[in-house]
């Protein structure tokens, strides 16, 4: 564990400043340091080594939500990895099970009476087993993780099973499920990096011909998404609200039209105006919570709003790393995040009157700078993931 | 002062003929111009579902005698043979057209009148009479007398005589006035009609021509090349167009910003081209030191009034054709600068029509005495007095521990504010700014150093902090007929993000503002900006990735300055006449002659504008009037009954509820 202190907390330091934002880069950060966590983490020669290792990536993982709460991809991670070293746990104790299932069967007795869990049967056991086994889709993501206590208690009753079964400290079956777990996290890094692909691949089935698209800001994912349509040679539109005060629709805008991509910015206020000519909205997002509702870069609900207006589809394109399985509750201010007010007014100009303060003490200009928006499921058509 | 039109339209006409039809909303009627405008705009007499508005005939108002229901519009508009002539002539096609057309709105308010009863009386002996009377008349004689010569014209129509016809006829009558009336009638008609409109480059128009002229012109399309090449050679200002025009948006004017002024100030000293002032105007026009509705709309004024203080008649020249012919040639030039809003060409065409309507009669100096007086009521009535009495009804929606949310900077919005300050009212402002502009700077610069507590933040973050709004207080540029507000680009979003929120919408929009057109969206008329200004990013230079946009022909940028804001998304307007609910019925009072009569012009949500008599009866809270009016839908008429709540203290209807269908 020593080992690895200095990197988490260099990691938390960057979260608490901001040097790291943005789903896909701190979704990948964090799934490496939870791979070097787990790949440092000694295993202990006590029985349940899988509790052990969850705890420790769970201690990890509050440091660096606490970090950064509104940075939902952090927590997203964590649990994906304390999923896989569950998933990783029942598969090694479903293979020592089926060589042993005498064992097991007479095992079954003792555990019924000593643990609350309800029995578990070989069948059973093998039946979770083959679920881990799958690639995990996005029912079974939102399904499993809620019962995070209950996969320690898993991991320690099935250790027990394992312990008693086996002969104790058996270091191979501990190195399997520690390398296991390591590969595991590996291939969640590179379906984060790749999450755009099976998205894009989907890009032709809703850009047709001649269509225009309206998005607002940048997201990659959206930009991957035009980019596949046209390389389908489907030819279309796009307006950019240009996302003001961090104008990265003007960034987007110069990345579309060098794939050659026909562009046009627009002011974000032009966005009602403009809606009524516009076939579909395709936006990224910041997160998407259990209840449907999105955390949006600022100016999204207004966006959706608008579509909803003119029964304009809204898209929503998000890797599952932002799947988040919160639910929201006044994400508006809980969830968001204040900026400086240097992005909007002049120090220089505005300086004096920041000064001016009433008589009980508060400022006279208060300046606010949000950076995401809230937008209530009913609002979204369609969410577009990797899964 | 509707009073005095009536009567002599059924004298002329033999008591049935709607002498008048007015339209839209109109603040106050002016008696010349309004009758005519509408009957070009309503294909309709026959046809019930055209989109424009027919008012039934106006029933001349009994005197002040006690009001009863007799007083119901009796027959449908004979607009039809009308429309033939009109039809006739289309095929002379010139886009000289008249201007301040594009925005061609109904008649220019007029100023009030103070007496009325001389006027129906004088109205009797029209005609023949008036000739004799011209050398002295007062003004509201002449109007009369020309009030009896357009009923005399729209008998003769009605009758279906042919326009020359009733022309020489009406000239046998009266030496030379009714042509200068028809011509303005003719010029009212090629504006009405309501998709249409008119060209906007303008310029002198040759007398002959004018006949020619009825066909309704539609507004400009700039990409229509014939038109804008024939545009090009009579414009002052030498302007290239911008590249990476946005493809929706050929249809409007857009020009490479900043290529024309420099050559504008290098003509500045050319003694014959403009009047200096107009020049001025123009030149901060372009720069874009002089912004929004009313600031723009007096600039004008002022820069005409003293044009016309300047103005000398060349020999030969009847005044009121020279002098039009000037304006409208200034009015080309200050379009070319900006294109027109719509309450300048409000004020245009009130300014057309006091010129038209001049008496012969007149010096030249005492003419020039009397335009300058009316340009100057106009200001003041029309737009200073207005504000004013907006603010004094807006300030008593807003109340102590308030946080009023408005959007840009809006004059009369400001206005408000102060005045409930002043007040010692504790309220909190939010003030929500947009790019390219950030005119909400400026605004809450002007706020804080008056030590009202202000909130500052930008068009995206409108619904994060929408939650603690308890009042939307917005501008507006115009207000269409079908309650939708033409205004700064973001306010329909501001609009709909407070409905969604359950906070209340108040637009503020003095009533000379208002215009008859409809629109749908925010595209087919619109104004663009620079483009370069959205390039452009404030403060932080590693932001800025567009700055060579101009060289990717795939990049487009659009900077629209205006859009439109659904009527269901605006609780309440605030104009000079009171507060109105814009879903239901936009209601302005054209005028009201005593106590017991309102002459009122409905326009409802779908349906068209209509005239209608109140008869009022004075109850314990003020006076509730009921209103009858026919509404006309798939030919049938139906007649619809309001309830009207109107307060003869301010003079103003606070409300008006659709009683039931009868």
């Amino acid at each position: 564990m020593p080992d690895v202190q200095p990197l988490v907390s260099d990691f938390v330091l960057k979260l608490k400043r901001r040097k790291v934002e943005g789903s896909h880069a701190v979704a990948r950060q964090t799934a490496e340091l939870l791979r070097s966590v787990v790949s440092q983490h000694r295993m202990g020669s006590s029985a349940n080594q899988a509790a052990a290792l969850a705890d420790a990536v769970r201690v990890v993982g509050e440091q660096l939500i606490a970090a950064n709460p509104i940075e939902l991809a952090v927590g997203n991670i964590v649990r994906r990895v304390l999923h896989i070293i569950k998933e990783e746990d029942i598969s090694s104790t479903a293979v020592g099970i089926e060589g042993l299932s005498v064992t097991v069967d007479s095992d079954d007795e003792y555990d019924s009476e000593h643990d609350d869990r309800p029995a578990l049967s070989a069948a059973v056991l093998a039946a979770h087993a083959r679920n881990a086994l799958r690639a995990p889709s996005l029912q079974t993501l939102l399904e499993d993780i809620p019962v995070s206590p209950a996969i320690s208690r898993t991991a320690s009753s099935t250790g027990d099973s394992d312990g008693k079964s086996k002969s104790a400290g058996d270091k191979s079956s501990t190195r399997k499920l520690k390398h296991d777990v390591i590969t595991a996290i590996g291939d969640l890094i590179d379906e984060i990096d790749s999450c755009y692909e099976p998205i894009s691949e989907q890009a032709v089935e809703l850009i047709h011909q001649n269509e225009v698209i309206l998005t607002l800001g940048r997201s990659r994912t959206v930009k991957e998404f035009l980019y596949a349509a046209k390389e389908k040679k489907r030819s279309f539109r796009v307006f950019v609200a240009e996302g003001a005060p961090r104008y990265q629709g003007h960034v987007l805008a110069k990345e579309l039209v060098e794939k050659g991509v026909q562009t046009t910015v627009i002011t974000d206020s032009a966005v009602f105006a403009m809606i009524s000519r516009v076939n579909m909205v395709i936006v990224g997002a910041h997160a998407i919570m259990a209840n449907g509702g999105v955390i949006a870069p600022v100016g999204m609900n207004m966006v959706a709003l608008a579509a909803q207006r003119h029964a304009v589809p809204f898209v929503v394109v998000a890797g599952s790393h932002k799947l988040c399985p919160l639910y929201p509750h006044n994400p508006e201010v809980l969830l968001n995040e204040l900026k400086s007010p240097s992005d909007l007014l002049d120090f220089g100009e505005f300086s004096d009157c920041m000064n001016f303060s009433t008589q009980d003490g508060s400022p006279l200009l208060n300046v606010v700078n949000p950076t995401f928006d809230y937008v209530p499921p009913k609002l979204v058509s369609l969410f577009i993931t990797d899964t | 002062m509707d009073i005095r039109r009536a009567p002599p339209s059924r004298a002329a006409s033999g008591g049935v003929e709607p002498r008048f039809r007015q339209v839209g909303f109109v603040t106050a009627a002016e008696p010349a111009r309004g009758p005519v405008a509408p009957a070009a705009a309503s294909p309709t007499a026959s046809d019930g579902l055209s989109p424009v508005m027919i008012p039934p005939p106006l029933i001349p108002v009994p005197a002040p005698a006690p009001a009863s229901e007799s007083l119901m519009p009796s027959s449908p508009p004979p607009a039809s043979s009308y429309l033939l002539e009109v039809i006739s002539d289309l095929d002379d096609y010139a886009d000289d057209d008249d201007i301040d057309v594009s925005w061609a709105r109904p008649p220019p308010p007029a100023l009030p009148e103070p007496n009325k009863r001389d006027l129906t009386q004088t109205k009797n002996e029209h005609g023949p009479t008036s000739v004799a009377q011209k050398p002295k008349l007062s003004k509201a004689e002449r109007r009369a007398i020309q009030e009896s010569q357009r009923a005399a014209k729209a008998a003769a129509k009605e009758a279906g005589l042919k326009p020359t016809a009733m022309a020489s006829d009406a000239s046998t009558k009266i030496s030379k006035q009714p042509k200068t009336a028809k011509t303005s009638l003719k010029k009212d008609v090629n504006q009405v009609n309501p998709p249409v409109a008119s060209d906007k480059k303008t310029g002198e128009r040759p007398p002959d021509k004018d006949r020619k002229k009825d066909i309704p012109q539609s507004r400009m399309q700039f990409d229509d090349a014939h038109r804008v090449v024939k545009a090009k050679k009579r414009s002052v200002v030498s302007q290239s167009e911008a590249r990476n025009r946005v493809e929706l948006f050929r249809h409007l004017p857009q020009y490479a910003h900043g290529t024309q002024l420099p050559d504008l100030e290098s003509k500045f000293l050319q003694p014959d081209l403009m009047h200096p002032s107009v020049y001025k105007v123009g030149l901060q026009y372009l720069s874009g030191d002089i912004s929004g509705g009313n600031a723009r709309c007096i600039a004008m004024l002022l820069a005409f009034r003293e044009a016309i203080n300047d103005y000398s008649m060349p020999a030969e020249k009847i005044l009121n054709r020279d002098l039009t012919a000037k304006i409208s040639s200034y009015v080309s030039f200050l379009i070319e600068c900006r294109p027109l809003s719509i309450s300048m060409g409000n004020s245009i065409r009130f300014l057309k029509n006091r010129i038209t309507k001049l008496p012969l009669a007149l010096s030249e100096s005492e003419a020039k005495v009397s335009l300058q007086s009316d340009i100057d009521r106009f200001i003041n009535e029309k737009i200073i007095v207005a504000d004013k009495v907006i603010v004094s009804h807006a300030v008593t929606k807003i109340r102590d521990d308030d946080v009023l949310l408005t959007f840009g900077s809006a004059s009369v919005v400001e206005m408000i504010f102060d005045h409930a300050h002043e007040l010692g009212k504790k309220f909190r402002v939010v003030v929500v700014d947009s790019r390219p502009n950030h005119e909400g700077q400026r605004l809450l610069r002007r706020l804080v150093a008056k030590g009202i507590s202000c909130t500052y933040t930008h068009i995206n973050a409108v619904s994060y902090i929408m939650h603690e709004v308890t009042r939307v207080f917005l501008g507006a540029s115009s207000v269409l007929s079908n309650g939708t507000v033409y205004s700064r680009v973001g306010t329909a979003l501001v609009a709909m993000v407070a409905h969604a929120f359950g906070v209340p919408v108040l637009v503020c929009c003095e009533a000379y503002k208002f215009h008859e057109r409809v629109q749908l969206d925010s595209i087919c008329f619109n104004e663009l900006g620079d483009p370069d200004a959205i390039s452009r990013v404030p403060r932080d230079e590693s932001l800025s990735h567009l700055k060579n946009w101009a060289e990717n022909e795939n990049l487009h940028l659009l900077n629209l300055r205006y859009d439109i804001t659904p009527s269901d998304y605006v609780s309440m307007l605030i104009t000079d006449y009171g507060m109105l609910p814009p879903t239901s019925v936009p209601v302005i009072v054209i005028g009201s002659t005593d106590m017991d009569h309102l002459i009122i012009v409905v326009g409802f949500k779908f349906l068209p504008a209509r005239i209608a008599v109140l008869t009022v009866h004075r109850t314990g809270h003020g006076t509730r009037a009921h209103m009858c009016t026919y509404a006309k839908s798939k030919a049938v008429y139906q007649q619809l009954m309001f309830s009207v709540f109107y307060s003869p203290s301010e003079n103003s209807i606070f409300g008006i509820r659709r009683m039931a269908d009868w």
